[in-house]
């Protein structure tokens, strides 16, 4: 459904661009004109991706093992709450945090809590082991996300339990630092007991993998795969100019002074070769075609894809932890385990 | 100076092949199959909590004889299909294999609506957890159809687009079927099996 919005919103882009440009330069060519066209068309879908992207709740940086957006909860408990959490932390082999928003809205506390906890990462990589606690205050709703690897030690049943009987009697009293920590002592428990039965976790402490280097190359090649759109839209203004083997030559000299590696230039020069001449046929195509306009759009949609496979993609990245020194996540995974439950009044 | 010429592409090529997405989609395949897995491992752990739901339930309110009925007949049809990773590349049958795990999704929540009108039931101990369970996989189930999903839209995009489109035309990679439209709002809401507030209006 997205993608049908994003693709009206693109021929209609696409028109209000282009007629004003008819106008304006009956003299010129009239691929440069389908060229300037495309590389609006592009910008202006991904601006409007972005715009769409907007639209939810933040998910605030991590940087300590308690977070507090709504002001709700006084310095003092944070502080006690986080020493608490840094304890937990020491004992049990396993990563807790917490966080208190004003709203999950447009989400459901289900999503939201989710999304943080894929986005912090608590737990430890490859283990999984971790939680994380998350209430919005708004809409009076609690979640407790659970990361795969605490799942048998943290059942549905057992989260559940912890909501209704131990956090929310505090919570409906207004006592939410109380609740809050009566909730750790029995998350604490609760994986105690399964350390206990399980002695081998208990002695195995281990550094928390960080993989900054990790997040710094993944970093670098995300930024150039951001920009291909705007380099395609250049090589679509140059093919048009130049000879598809000039253009080649071009980016080849370009790729090796981004890259200082003669490989990546001659593949740079050869892709660049090759797209040129594609973009020749496609822009020649529209000059002989009486229903050219039809057909520039066309090609814009299908350009427009390509755009999108460079920001999306299916790998879920390594670390992504914050630099800020104070804590981060280690890198566990979540797959929706935990409950949910609230403190309204219709509960 | 051909054989020169030749090499050069060939070499080329082959560096190439990553950069036109072939890795890329060879391993969203892969993640396609691992997402699917994570799917149908939901909905078999749904699937395991009915019966001693249904008997709990039976045990307060056996009145609803009928109701009970259609949540055992659901789960058998569901149960019925085989959930194999082929059920990807085939849209017949995952369509219906969809229909039925919708349809006892929907007779669940009506079982869980008619509860409401038990007060024993409800405090039941053994009854809780279990919806706790059920709460508990019925978000799996979101999280891992909605995993999916994205899994299969980048590859979906990865095929239909440009320039990767000539490699999958190259290697052979169709397009995945997705979880269908009509259900769409049902995917990105999360699960409306909600045991706080009653879908029929309780009895004062």
């Amino acid at each position: 459904m997205r993608v049908r919005f994003a693709q009206t919103t693109v021929a209609f882009i696409h028109h209000t661009l282009t007629r004003p440009l008819g106008t304006l330069s009956r003299l010129r060519e009239r691929g440069l004109r389908t060229s300037t066209a495309f590389v609006g068309v592009v910008f202006c879908a991904l601006l409007a991706l972005t715009a769409l992207a907007q639209d939810l709740a933040p998910i605030p940086p991590l940087a300590a093992r308690i977070t507090d957006t709504s002001g709700t909860l006084g310095m003092s408990a944070k502080q006690e709450i986080e020493q608490k959490l840094a304890a937990f932390e020491q004992t049990s082999g396993g990563q807790l945090a917490v966080l208190v928003v004003k709203t999950a809205e447009p989400e459901t506390i289900e999503q939201y809590a989710l999304r943080v906890a894929e986005a912090w990462k608590v737990g430890k990589k490859g283990k999984d082991t971790g939680a994380l606690l998350v209430l919005a205050m708004k809409e009076k709703k609690i979640r407790i996300e659970v990361g795969y690897g605490w799942e048998g030690t943290l059942p549905d049943v057992e989260a559940k339990r912890i909501i209704r009987e131990t956090m929310t009697p505090f919570f409906k009293q207004g006592q939410f630092a109380q609740g809050i920590d009566a909730g750790i002592d029995k998350i604490a428990l609760a994986v105690a007991k399964e350390n206990i039965a399980a002695s081998t976790t208990v002695n195995e402490k281990g550094q928390w993998d960080q993989s900054h280097n990790a997040t710094k190359t993944d970093g670098t090649v995300e930024s150039l795969l951001g920009m291909a759109p705007v380099l395609l839209g250049v090589l679509a203004v140059l093919s048009f100019i130049l000879p598809a083997i000039l253009v080649g030559g071009a980016a080849g000299i370009g790729t090796f002074f981004f890259t200082s590696s003669l490989p990546a230039a001659g593949i740079g020069a050869f892709i660049a070769f090759v797209l040129a001449n594609i973009l020749k046929g496609i822009f020649g195509s529209f000059n002989r075609s009486p229903l050219g306009g039809n057909r520039v759009h066309r090609g814009g949609g299908g350009f427009f894809g390509g755009g999108g496979i460079s920001g999306g993609g299916w790998s879920s990245g390594g670390g992504g932890s914050s630099d800020s020194g104070g804590f981060s996540g280690g890198g566990g995974g979540f797959g929706g385990g935990g409950a949910s439950g609230g403190w309204g009044d219709s509960e | 100076m051909k054989k020169f010429l030749m090499m050069i592409v060939g070499f080329v090529a082959s560096l190439g092949l990553s950069g036109c997405g072939y890795n890329d989609m060879a391993t969203g395949d892969e993640t396609i199959k691992a997402a699917w897995a994570e799917v149908v491992n939901q909905y078999q752990r749904r699937s395991d909590l009915i019966p001693n739901l249904v008997n709990t339930v039976k045990g307060y309110a056996a009145q609803e004889q009928d109701t009970l009925t259609k949540v055992v007949e659901a789960r058998a049809k569901a149960t019925s299909i085989q959930m194999t990773p082929e059920l990807i590349n085939d849209p017949e049958a995952f369509k219906k294999f969809q229909a039925a795990q919708n349809e006892l999704k929907g007779s669940l929540s009506r079982l869980l609506a008619v509860s409401e009108n038990y007060p024993q039931l409800k405090s039941d101990g053994l009854f809780r957890d279990l919806t706790a369970q059920l709460e508990g996989t019925e978000n799996r189930i979101t999280v891992a159809r909605n995993r999916y999903i994205k899994a299969i839209q980048g590859f979906n995009n990865a095929v239909v687009s440009f320039p990767t489109n000539l490699t999958a035309m190259m290697f052979g990679f169709k397009k995945k079927e997705q979880f269908t439209v009509e259900n769409e709002a049902e995917i990105k809401s999360a699960p409306k099996v909600d045991f706080n507030k009653p879908a029929v209006p309780a009895k004062p």
